[in-house]
């Protein structure tokens, strides 16, 4: 830069003397007329004009005078800023707020939404196949025997896949552990346009003959197999059977369900051997893969639904769910992505509300700021600067301020590349969402900062410039305090709406602290450790899972360290998991009309209450006598007693549930079994050992003396001990799995804190800025009336007087719309009404200390203006 | 809304006009600014006065086209001034511009006086 500015300098100063010549040289020629010297050069100089605008317009017709000019006018707008880094701190927070959110809700709408799967081909011309059968309810499941009629018969699609997730035991030299494999048909590769990076994918005869092979991710590849290049022929072993890794997949693929981990996948013909005695390839009847298919150049979607829809009812071995039609659906929005296009769309659009409101408080504060230069313009004017000058000046200052606040926005979408992942529910998928910062978001962002500049700068910039010369030069003697109706509609509106976010996350944050204290219905759970399996996943039957069972909870229980172990179906308070409902009938209750006889069930190992803590309320606990063939036997809830037995003796009593006679023989406390919102239900715990059917999918509960995890790995020894494909899945402990119980409040609490913090904080801004405006416009009046003899807190009155009334009006608006938010979320609080005072009394507080810290600098600039230089004309 | 009184309201030549007299007075000698506005005034018995406003711009929009050249020299009574000439870009340039103009001025003289039809 040095040089270049010695170039500039020397241009400068050969052009200043340019202009002396000529004024001497006009000189010089008067008093060759005759006149005297100060008349001459007095006329000289008026012949001559205005020097700075001469060598204003003549700078300008230098190459890349306009560069170093935005170059002067930037170091001189960095100088402004270090002498005013309250202003400017306030307003780059302001814009980073904005832009950052904007900028974080592109980035996941451009990563998830706009590319969903990277590493496909022409991803826009794949359509997912939903089945729609007579009475219009719609399948997004198709049978095996469908698919391989449509597959032949279709002409508007080039090419149709099927494909269907779920995870399988992978074991490779050490302990099985899960893996999420995709069943897929052969063609799946090749329709969607992915080779293999390593080996190759999947071939027809694959599928023909059930072949045991597998294509892994790149990901596994990466992590389980740490990126061996001589992977492909090696042999692992998934669900206890041996399979081939023929390929691994390019870096980018991540499959066709969105925010979804694969590990592996394989021909949908081998379910049947990974799960015995799973007919779900033969029967027609058995809707569970998703079909996808891609459009033939020239066809649309529509016409692909009318085919395939006369095929169906061409082809009755084949039904779509008893003779209906089908429909066509843009592959991006299944499974999750139905959940997240209006999610971020919606976010978007929020995020885009708040952009708007931080540019607004930008241009406040910086027509606040501009009012304070009203002098400083009008020199630069007086002195022959021009208009258009001015305004590039002060855009360029604008421009500094929103790009170190696109800097900040930045940063803040680097740091939300995960959040959105954190924000899911536990949807019992391998949820995987981290957006990418594409060049697409950077240009994005440049564009924001763009628009951003000319939003909250020009009008700014205009207004300041717009400043007549002489009013400027005598200090703003006369200038009337204006105070415009939109930006007080803005206050309000402002103030009104951080009221409201910040209730509804108060009434969320008071009901999570009430569910967090609250009673689960055990002891201790802190102390309790849970480990679930699936006993399908080791490749075994019903007789040897049953006595595998056995085996394992005997070994666990004699593990030391452990103080009590049982088992269960259904993990109470668990959001994901469990069983429907079974139908029940009790003698001597009769149903009212329409009242549905379903009951919660669950079916649990001996000593299940007693290791979880929870005393019985009558009757006893699950016992080693309670096995198969023995007497069937339930134990029931208290809700289960309250509403069917209405006084009368629970225990011993004959009960019919899920089509066998059961009795009564113990009373348990009620639990929540999914959300801890939900009412209490009727609910039945059964005997495990007594199904009918094998439960295979189990969660070990262990109640350990010292630190649950560190029993971990003794449990993980105790599964190899008995079945080495028997993989151990998620060991959490029961107070982790609670939270998963109220995770619609977590979320919701911190969303909503989050949100609540940031128009907290553009409020707050915005007070800051109108109270900075009426300090600066209001200063010799102040200053006046502070000669007059008027205390400080006449002062104080005068400067937050009607800011203030806009503020109790903000706070009144926004409590009437918290209620009715409050009333909308009623269903999810706990513990606290939709009125709550204390949630409303925290956010007055809130707000109140806020609007006093944004007070604090105008009113002490008020108070500490010097009547005598307020009023001095100078 | 009152403005400011323009100084370049005193005098407006037309579009282009200004480059043409610049380019036709360095014709004759190399020329320091004010002793191109001289120029100008004289030869046009004082009817033309240039705005240094528009000259000095003119001037260096002028060097950075190459139609002139500048460099520091010394005037008559000893002075260091900066001298521009014509380039012989320029020297095209003019007679490009001397063409246009007469084309221009023979256009509007023909509306101002133009060759009615003689018979009726």
């Amino acid at each position: 830069m040095k040089p270049l500015r010695w170039f500039w300098r020397r241009r400068e100063e050969e052009l200043d003397e340019e202009i002396q010549t000529h004024l001497r040289m006009a000189v010089q020629e008067r008093m060759a007329r005759g006149e005297d010297p100060a008349t001459a050069a007095r006329e000289a100089r008026r012949e001559f004009g205005n020097v700075t605008r001469v060598r204003e317009t003549t700078r300008a017709m230098w190459a890349f005078a306009a560069v170093e000019q935005g170059w002067r006018d930037l170091r001189y707008a960095l100088r402004g800023f270090r002498r005013t880094p309250g202003f400017t701190v306030v307003t780059i927070a302001s814009l980073a707020v904005g832009l950052g959110g904007t900028a974080t809700a592109f980035t996941w709408v451009d990563s998830f939404l706009l590319r969903p799967f990277p590493g496909v081909r022409q991803a826009d011309r794949l359509v997912a196949i939903h089945a729609i059968d007579s009475s219009g309810q719609e399948y997004n499941r198709v049978s095996y025997p469908q698919y391989l009629a449509w597959r032949q018969a279709t002409n508007t699609l080039s090419g149709l896949v099927v494909f269907n997730m779920g995870q399988m035991s992978l074991r490779f030299e050490g302990a099985a552990e899960r893996a999420w494999v995709q069943h897929v048909s052969a063609d799946y590769f090749e329709v969607l346009g992915v080779g293999a990076a390593l080996g190759r994918t999947l071939l027809p005869e694959d599928e023909r003959q059930a072949a045991l092979v597998a294509v892994i991710s790149d990901g596994l590849w990466r992590h389980r197999f740490r990126a061996d290049s001589l992977i492909v022929g090696r042999a692992i072993t998934l669900n206890g059977q041996g399979v081939t890794i023929v390929g691994v997949t390019p870096p980018g693929f991540r499959g066709t369900m969105m925010g979804t981990r694969m590990d592996a996948w394989v021909p949908v013909t081998t379910i049947a051997t990974f799960f015995p005695g799973n007919a779900s390839l033969t029967t027609p009847g058995w809707f569970w893969l998703t079909a996808a298919g891609r459009l033939r150049v020239g066809a649309t979607a529509e016409q692909a639904a009318a085919e395939l829809a006369t095929m169906a009812e061409r082809s009755p071995g084949t039904p779509i769910r008893r003779s209906g039609t089908a429909a066509v659906r843009p592959i991006s929005q299944e499974e999750l992505g139905k959940l997240l296009h209006p999610l971020l769309f919606g976010l978007l659009g929020v995020a885009a509300a708040v952009l708007l409101v931080a540019c607004t408080n930008a241009a406040s504060l910086l027509i606040a700021r501009g009012a304070t230069r009203t002098r400083e313009i009008g020199v630069r004017l007086a002195m022959g600067a021009s208009r258009g000058r001015l305004v590039t000046q002060l855009l360029i200052e604008t421009g500094a301020i929103a790009v170190a606040g696109g800097v900040g926005g930045l940063a803040l979408a680097l740091a939300g590349r995960r959040v959105l992942g954190q924000l899911m529910p536990p949807l019992g998928v391998p949820v995987e969402l981290e957006s990418q910062i594409g060049g697409r978001s950077v240009v994005f962002l440049f564009v924001l900062v763009l628009g951003a500049t000319l939003m909250c700068g020009l009008l700014p910039a205009l207004r300041t410039v717009r400043a007549d010369i002489l009013p400027g030069l005598r200090e703003g003697l006369g200038a009337t305090v204006r105070r415009s109706r939109l930006r007080s509609g803005l206050i309000v509106g402002q103030v009104a709406t951080s009221v409201m976010v910040l209730f509804t996350a108060g009434l969320l944050v008071r009901s999570l602290s009430h569910a967090r204290a609250m009673d689960p219905g055990f002891r201790d759970p802190r102390q309790l450790l849970l480990v679930s399996t699936d006993f399908t996943l080791a490749n075994v039957d019903e007789r040897q899972g049953r006595a595998e069972l056995t085996t394992l909870i005997d070994r666990v229980r004699t593990l030391s360290g452990v103080s009590e172990a049982t088992y269960t179906t259904s993990v109470p308070m668990n959001l994901a998991g469990g069983l429907g409902g079974i139908g029940i009938r009790i003698p001597g209750y009769q149903p009212a009309a329409g009242e549905s006889m379903v009951a919660g069930q669950a079916w649990v190992g001996a000593r299940y209450f007693s290791t979880l803590g929870s005393p019985m309320v009558a009757g006893r606990d699950f016992d080693g006598g309670d096995r198969e063939g023995g007497r069937a036997v339930a134990v029931v809830n208290e809700t289960f007693v309250r509403r069917y037995l209405r006084g009368r003796e629970p225990i011993g009593l004959e009960i019919e549930a899920g089509g066998r006679q059961v009795t009564v023989i113990g009373v348990a406390k009620d639990t929540k079994a999914h959300l801890i919102s939900e009412a209490p239900e009727p609910f039945l715990h059964f005997p495990h050992p007594q199904s009918r059917q094998f439960w295979s999918g189990v969660t070990l509960i262990v109640r350990t003396v010292g630190d649950p995890t560190a029993m971990i790995a003794a449990i993980r020894r105790a599964f190899a001990s008995v079945d080495a494909d028997l993989p151990p899945l998620d060991p959490r402990t029961m107070h982790d799995n609670m939270a998963s119980s109220f995770f619609v409040q977590s979320i919701g609490a911190q969303v909503l804190g989050a949100l609540g913090a940031v128009t907290l904080l553009l409020a707050a801004i915005g007070l800051y800025a109108v109270l900075g405006q009426t300090v600066s416009q209001r200063r010799r009046e102040i200053g006046l009336r502070m000669a007059l003899g008027a205390g400080i807190h006449r002062v104080i009155r005068m400067v937050v007087g009607d800011t203030y009334r806009l503020l109790a009006l903000g706070m009144v608006v926004g409590s009437l719309m918290g209620l009715g938010a409050g009333r909308l979320i009623s269903g999810q609080l706990f513990g606290v009404r939709p009125t709550d005072l204390v949630a409303f009394a925290m956010v007055v507080v809130t707000l109140t200390v806020a609007a006093a810290i944004a007070s604090l600098v105008p009113v002490r600039r008020a108070t500490r203006i010097d009547p005598m230089t307020a009023l001095r004309l100078d | 809304m009152p403005r400011p009184p323009r100084f370049q309201d005193r005098i407006e030549l037309l579009q282009g006009t200004l480059d043409l007299l610049i380019l036709q007075t360095l014709s004759w000698e190399p020329q320091h600014g004010y002793g191109i506005m001289q120029m100008i005034r004289a030869h046009s018995s004082n009817a033309l006065q240039v705005d240094t406003g528009s000259l000095y711009p003119a001037l260096h929009r002028l060097e950075r086209r190459r139609w002139i050249s500048a460099e520091w020299g010394l005037s008559d009574n000893k002075q260091r001034v900066k001298v521009y000439r014509l380039t012989p870009v320029g020297k095209r340039q003019l007679a490009a511009e001397r063409s246009n103009w007469k084309k221009l001025s023979d256009a509007i003289a023909g509306v101002l006086n133009p060759a009615l039809p003689t018979d009726r």
